[in-house]
């Protein structure tokens, strides 16, 4: 078993049962996760920031770091993997907040919304998440099965 | 077996994504029909059966606690599971509503994961979509 | 009950529209001049105290809510043809959301049915409390809670 680490703004997939993928300091940044039990694919994008829109250079440079071109790249590598869209269990996880209440105009919230918007317009359902809080995550995603664990302090939890 | 769903709401936006989210619900769905008040809902009730009615409650001519008051007292009518997707209401008004037989209540905004949920749970696994 | 602040209707408005319409704002100051159609959603509630909210809106926020909530983009005929059923919706989830987290879950209220026409000319100044945002398209939305 080895580690394959997301950094933030990553974006990793793989079809190797030897891999778990692994992501860290989820606080305000959100984890996606993409699994396809057909084939055995595996992916995870640690994406930032909601839109690209103001920073068109950087997503260039780095896709990953936005929701906007990180989720859609994310799947366009699982389909490359021979993924199907309708095959594809999504799980997500972070999306909190660590200044003040967390509310309408929060980061972690605008990211979240901005998953969501992505997901809906792409007829897409998300199959389990663990989002919002003040928890700081990390997101494990096994590759041999497909399972998926998030850790906040010491405390393990699947997803 | 597919499930034919009723759709009550006076939105037609609404209308449109509550449709949406029962589509992308992996249950074997087959005819979605929609109401824009609780008394076009009765209507349609009155017309042919269904397997859920998914309703408001704040609508113009009949209102979803009447829609439900309505259902429950009516031997046919009473054994349609209804879902109340509504605005937030008070807790007085969700316990009405369960009492008079609503089998679920899920506030607006709501997640389309969480009607797929309620749906799925109220109408069973059933056959899934392919 | 909370304090009344421009800032809660903000935060009310704006998770409203993220929520229901996955769409990102931002707050801003009221606006002091209106571009185009503009349109206003009127909503009567009635509770321990009853009042009125009013959502005013460029006409093509009322395009862009439709188009989020439909899916779709603005040029969409559907999302062209739903702007003020959008924003009617939108209306009557703040009001629920502001009642109860006003008033609380636990007191009985009553919302009225959100009604919206465009407006003859430019909008009044806000009779009582008001916080707007501005859409990513540009656009700008103001929120007004007038209480008896």
């Amino acid at each position: 078993m080895r580690l394959l680490t997301v950094s933030i703004g990553g974006l990793e997939v793989t079809k190797d049962r030897e891999v778990t993928l692994i992501t860290h300091g989820l606080g305000s940044c959100i984890a996606v996760m993409t699994y396809d039990p057909v084939v055995k694919a595996a992916g995870m994008l640690h994406f930032q920031l909601p839109t690209s829109s103001l920073s068109p250079q950087r997503a260039v440079e780095s896709p990953g770091t936005f929701a906007d071109t990180g989720i859609p790249l994310l799947f366009e590598r699982m389909y490359a993997l021979g993924s199907k869209k309708g095959n594809i269990q999504v799980k997500v996880a972070g999306g909190g907040h660590f200044h003040g209440e967390g509310g309408a105009f929060d980061i972690g919230k605008r990211n979240y919304t901005m998953m969501r918007k992505i997901f809906w317009n792409a007829q897409v359902l998300i199959t389990a998440e663990d989002c919002g809080g003040s928890r700081s995550r990390t997101a494990r995603l096994f590759v041999d099965t497909g399972q998926v664990t998030i850790q906040s302090g010491s405390a393990v939890q699947p997803l | 077996m597919a499930f034919d769903i009723l759709l009550v709401d006076d939105s037609p936006v609404t209308r449109k994504m509550v449709r949406r989210a029962v589509s992308l619900s992996g249950l074997d769905i087959g005819q979605v029909l929609e109401a824009g008040d609780g008394a076009e809902a009765l209507l349609r009730l009155a017309e042919r059966r269904f397997d859920l009615v998914l309703a408001d409650i704040n609508m113009p001519v009949m209102n979803g606690m009447e829609l439900v008051e309505r259902m429950s007292a009516d031997p046919v009518l009473s054994g349609v599971p209804v879902v109340i997707v509504a605005t937030p209401l008070s807790e007085a008004r969700v316990e009405r509503l369960l009492d008079l037989g609503a089998r679920a209540y899920l506030p607006k905004p709501f997640r389309p994961e969480a009607l797929k949920g309620v749906v799925e749970e109220i109408l069973g696994k059933g056959v899934i979509h392919a | 009950m909370p304090e009344l602040t421009p800032a809660m209707l903000s935060d009310i408005l704006g998770t409203v529209l993220e929520d229901t319409a996955f769409m990102l704002v931002e707050p801003v100051e009221l606006p002091e001049a209106w571009v185009g159609t503009v349109l206003r959603s009127t909503l009567d509630f009635e509770s321990v105290r009853s009042g009125t909210l009013r959502l005013t809106v460029e006409e093509p926020a009322g395009v862009e809510l439709a188009s989020s909530m439909l899916g779709t983009d603005g040029s969409d005929p559907e999302a062209l043809q739903h702007g003020r059923a959008a924003l009617s919706e939108v209306l009557n989830v703040v009001g629920g959301v502001f009642l109860t987290r006003y008033f609380g879950a636990k007191v009985p209220s009553q919302l009225g049915l959100p009604q919206t026409e465009p407006l003859e000319g430019r909008p009044p100044v806000p009779a009582g409390l008001a916080a707007a945002v501005r859409t990513e398209g540009g656009h700008a939305m103001m929120l007004e809670l007038e209480l008896g």
